[in-house]
């Protein structure tokens, strides 16, 4: 699991450090606070760095350092019971193989949910048809569960195959097409196809969920089922998750289920952090927020999301 | 900006209402003010703090400074000890550092990262040493408050009937039938002590000259502009 990181001279960060990740990690901040920056550095673990700078349709390497840093050197120091280091020297390091990569490096796997999905419906339905030849299946079983939070007459998941990927649902076995449903269904499908794919192929080991604006298409009444899905499936599944968010529902929902969780396992499982310019210096820094202090926050409402 | 920390919120309010009343004066006074949550504890100020050090990220001035005003209760050495004790352990906890402040209206100047920060402490109490804000209220206010100290009589029969439910109850009827007319209750249905009108009229039923606000009026200044 990730515990620590460390970036320096990279987009908006001239010397960043967070410290105390947990398995479930939700972002907040005002825009520009660098909240996808650090989910763009996380990628850094298994992706060079041009196609990080490409995912924003940058072509130089240049894009990715910081203005105010009089430096062509990228480094990101990464924590996760041992220490790995990516580093980087512009403009010479153009391409992958001019990286130093130094320590033990991680292996995790790195999925990363952009908040603009371009078309959620082809890598679920390709998902979907691939789990149907073994179908019925546990993993299929938990995927309409999940959907069942926002379509609750879900009943099972048909695909006939690309571009009509299907969902059936209600008991009568009506079928709706995937693209005749809300963005709301869609981005949960995207995020949860992430961890069925994985349970599928007994895939135990360590990786991480990056999510951009998890708030985006989720009405407030589901958000609270959401949490609670992706907590347990990430314990089941030893994923880490990143998100980012701008609704104060969503944290509140976050906390909620973030001390549930606690309880019942007895050990801490989520963490706010919180992003924000130090007025003084203008470098970005970030507070970690317990359950209890963000419960602290809420209830006496004490200025939080970079506010 | 400054910040005062107070136990409650009818600490808040008084506190409030007493810069105004110095403003008015030409006594310009820069600080904030919050209002424990939970009560007096170090579970509660440490809570406090960690918002007020997230916020120190806003802050502009490199010096500022953190006041406390607490309600002394116990009156005697070991009460005052135990004040100081519970204020610089929660400031420890938060920001590392120890103010080891032992007495009122002094202070400490504390590093943290690039700031200065002065702590300073205030023991609420009034002429007869009794340390709760109730007791410094019922000698500075204009007005009787047959009503408020009557029903407060009723609800110490009480024996689950807290000191702090007194302060609040006590003020609250003592605000609405003490001091308000007919017209006056009906206006203002809902008397929240942080409220702008409920502060105005606080200003109207409270002596801010009784001496026996010298003590705070010297600690307030503290936080002054000059």
């Amino acid at each position: 699991m990730l515990e620590n990181i460390h970036i320096q001279n990279f987009r908006c960060f001239e010397d960043f450090k967070v410290e105390g990740f947990e398995r479930i990690n939700l972002i907040g901040g005002k825009n520009n606070s660098g909240k996808t920056c650090l989910l763009e550095a996380i990628q850094c673990i298994d992706k060079n760095l041009l196609t990080i700078a490409q995912q924003r349709g940058q072509k130089s390497l240049l894009s990715l350092t910081n203005y105010d840093v009089n430096s062509n050197k990228i480094t990101i120091n990464f924590k996760s019971g041992k220490n790995y280091q990516v580093e980087l020297i512009l403009p010479n390091g153009m391409s992958d193989s001019d990286y130093e990569r130094k320590g033990d490096r991680l292996e995790m796997k790195i999925q990363y949910i952009k908040n603009e999905i371009h078309n959620p419906e082809f890598k679920v339905g390709e998902t979907i048809e691939k789990f149907q030849f073994d179908y019925p299946n546990p993993m299929m079983e938990t995927l309409v569960e999940l959907l069942q939070i926002i379509e609750p007459k879900t009943k099972s998941l048909l695909s006939h195959g690309f571009p009509d990927y299907t969902i059936a649902i209600n008991s009568s076995n009506k079928q709706t097409s995937l693209s005749d449903f809300g963005d709301g269904l869609k981005y949960l499908l995207y995020y949860f196809i992430n961890f069925i794919d994985k349970k599928q192929n007994n895939d135990s080991s360590e990786s991480i969920l990056l999510i951009d604006e998890i708030e985006n298409g989720i009405h407030y009444t589901a958000q609270d089922e959401i949490w609670r899905a992706l907590f347990r499936l990430s314990k089941e599944l030893n994923v880490q998750v990143f998100a980012t968010t701008h609704s104060k529902e969503m944290i509140e929902q976050f906390n909620i289920v973030s001390k549930e969780f606690e309880i019942i396992n007895n050990e801490k499982t989520g963490a706010y952090f919180e992003m924000m310019r130090n007025v003084r210096t203008n470098k970005i820094v970030a507070h970690k927020y317990e359950a209890q202090d963000l419960e602290y926050s809420l209830d006496n409402e004490k200025t939080f999301r970079g506010e | 900006m400054n910040r005062i920390i107070v136990e409650g919120k009818n600490d808040k309010g008084f506190i409030e209402a007493y810069k105004q009343y110095l403003s008015r004066k030409n006594i310009n006074l820069q600080f904030d003010l919050s209002a424990l949550a939970n009560g007096l504890s170090v579970a509660s100020i440490i809570d406090e703090l960690k918002t007020i050090k997230n916020d120190l990220e806003n802050e502009h001035s490199l010096n500022i400074k953190i006041g406390f005003i607490l309600d002394i209760d116990d009156t005697n050495i070991q009460g005052y000890v135990n004040r100081f004790t519970i204020l610089n352990n929660a400031i420890l906890s938060v920001f590392g550092i120890n103010p080891n402040l032992s007495n009122v209206l002094t202070s400490a100047i504390c590093e943290y990262e690039d700031l200065k920060i002065e702590f300073s402490y205030l023991l609420m109490q009034n002429s007869k040493g009794n340390g709760e804000l109730i007791d410094v209220l019922k000698e500075i206010k204009f007005n009787d408050s047959l009503i408020a100290d009557c029903v407060n009589n009723c609800f110490q029969q009480k024996d689950d009937y807290t000191a702090k439910e007194i302060l609040d109850d006590w003020l609250h009827i003592f605000l609405k039938w003490d001091s308000c007319n007919y017209n006056e209750r009906r206006a203002s249905k809902n008397f929240g002590l942080d409220k702008n009108e409920t502060i105005q009229k606080l200003l109207t039923i409270f002596n801010f000259e009784n001496p026996v606000l010298e003590e705070l009026r010297l600690f307030l200044s503290t936080f002054s502009n000059a």
